[in-house]
């Protein structure tokens, strides 16, 4: 955890699973591609709603017949979209995440990997945390499975506390969902620049029920120290 | 690092050490006013209660109106479409959660005493209708981008009361507004999913897993857990 925050930004463009996330030239794309991106930033501008798949195909410049080649309608583009996004930003943790580092570090480095993939791509941010909450049932669910896949990961914490059986079974959950509301927050307000400030609270109270308010204290001054580097 | 500083009146030690808090309601307001309108206030319980237990997207105006015993035109007259009404019910069902809640939090005791008062008053508001809840809280992601603001101004405010925690900080500038908004949204989402999960009725012990997420970063994790082992005192019965 020594690496200085650019690093990072290097190490994750370079991370085959996360050059998804920095947008690719728009003319060599396929047509799946450019759709989904298109879908993406109009998501992000329009929201879910006012976003037609007359404007996914004319901003993507494909035909409206090759719209529903590919697609059954615009939830199902919706989810293409949120489906690539979320798989290339897991790959990008799994690749970036060392399992032998000692939990807390991980937990450090996972969350500020999550805030520089949200500074780096607003839209598709916007997307998988805004959008996908008010775009039907599915979306929803696809929503919700995202958090929940983050609970393994933070409940492997409660070997820190010996009094851990005492924890709510859903607080990892709810844990994620509250760090991810506060994220939604500054996506709504167009607020993404320097959000990594935020990373010394998020661990604080993120780290707190599994190591105690001392060491998530500690934790947290070195990532102050590290983000203000 | 932030170290909290010793938070429990000698009072409240002795009622926690017998595994009670202090929730009881601190104000006994009259019932909500009704709208002055009655076909406002039976379009208002049919939409509820078909919303809540089929779902936004399966309830039609039509037959929000039959229940309601009024004509399309009275529905209209009143409301631009089903979203229009939706949000206009929501936001009153918000004010009248709000209008519970606050009058919990007012007060003069100590701030661990009050977040136990108004989450007392919100689930209690919440257990008393479980079909409102799943209108409140389930359906608004069916309704579109437009209902997500209502909910946030709902944990925004939320995020004030708990961002009077702060004070129970040793150094209360350790912390700032971001960490009660993290505790709002987590909340928020536990709650979401006991409603969306049928079981916001079943119990009380509900409460305390609440209160501890909301203790968690003013109180440390040790005094947090305490509040698990805490046994809420019987559900009032009635509206509060």
């Amino acid at each position: 955890m020594s690496e200085s925050s650019r690093s990072l930004s290097e190490r994750l463009s370079k991370t085959p699973a996360a050059r998804h996330l920095v947008p690719r030239d728009f003319v060599s794309q396929s047509q799946r591609e450019r759709m989904l991106l298109a879908t993406t930033e109009l998501v992000a501008e329009r929201g879910y709603q006012k976003t037609t798949i007359e404007l996914i195909a004319k901003t993507a410049r494909v035909a409206l017949v090759t719209f529903y080649e590919h697609f059954a309608g615009k939830e199902e583009c919706f989810l293409a979209a949120f489906d690539e996004t979320v798989s290339a930003a897991a790959e990008a943790f799994d690749g970036l995440l060392d399992p032998q580092q000692p939990w807390p570090e991980q937990i450090a480095l996972g969350l500020e990997i999550f805030l520089e993939m949200v500074e780096a791509e607003p839209a598709r941010a916007r997307l998988c945390i805004v959008a996908s909450q008010a775009a039907g049932t599915v979306a929803l669910a696809r929503y919700q499975a995202m958090l929940e896949s983050v609970a393994p990961k933070l409940r492997e914490g409660r070997e820190f506390n010996p009094r851990a059986s005492r924890l709510p079974d859903g607080l990892e959950v709810a844990l994620a969902g509250g760090l991810v509301w506060l994220i939604q927050q500054r996506l709504v307000a167009g607020e993404v620049d320097g959000l990594k400030a935020l990373l010394p609270e998020m661990l604080q109270v993120t780290l707190t029920p599994y190591v105690g308010e001392v060491e998530a204290g500690r934790a947290a001054d070195a990532a102050q120290a590290r983000v203000a580097a | 690092m932030r170290r909290r500083r010793g938070w429990l009146p000698e009072a409240e030690g002795q009622r926690r050490a017998r595994g009670q808090a202090d929730v009881s309601p601190r104000h006994e307001g009259p019932p909500p006013g009704s709208s002055r309108d009655p076909a406002h206030d039976r379009i208002a319980a049919a939409m509820v209660q078909l919303i809540g237990s089929r779902g936004y997207e399966a309830t039609a105006i039509e037959t929000v109106c039959e229940r309601a015993g009024v004509e399309r035109a009275d529905f209209d007259r009143r409301f631009a479409g089903k979203e229009d009404c939706f949000l206009v019910l929501h936001e009153e069902i918000a004010a009248e959660l709000c209008r519970r809640v606050n009058a919990a939090y007012a007060g003069p005791a100590a701030w661990h005493n009050r977040i136990w008062a108004a989450g007392w008053a919100a689930l209690n508001f919440l257990q008393e209708d479980p079909v409102r809840a799943r209108f409140f809280i389930v359906e608004l992601n069916g309704v579109g981008g437009g209902a997500q603001a209502h909910r946030d101004r709902i944990l925004q405010r939320l995020a004030d009361l708990l961002d009077g925690g702060r004070e129970q900080l040793e150094d209360p500038n350790s912390a700032s507004r971001c960490t009660a908004e993290i505790a709002a949204g987590s909340i928020y989402g536990a709650i979401a999913t006991k409603v969306r999960g049928g079981w916001i009725d079943r119990g009380e012990h509900f409460l305390p897993e609440l209160i501890y997420m909301a203790m968690l970063p003013y109180l440390g994790a040790r005094a947090a857990e305490d509040e698990l082992l805490v046994q809420p005192l019987q559900r009032p019965q009635g509206r509060v």
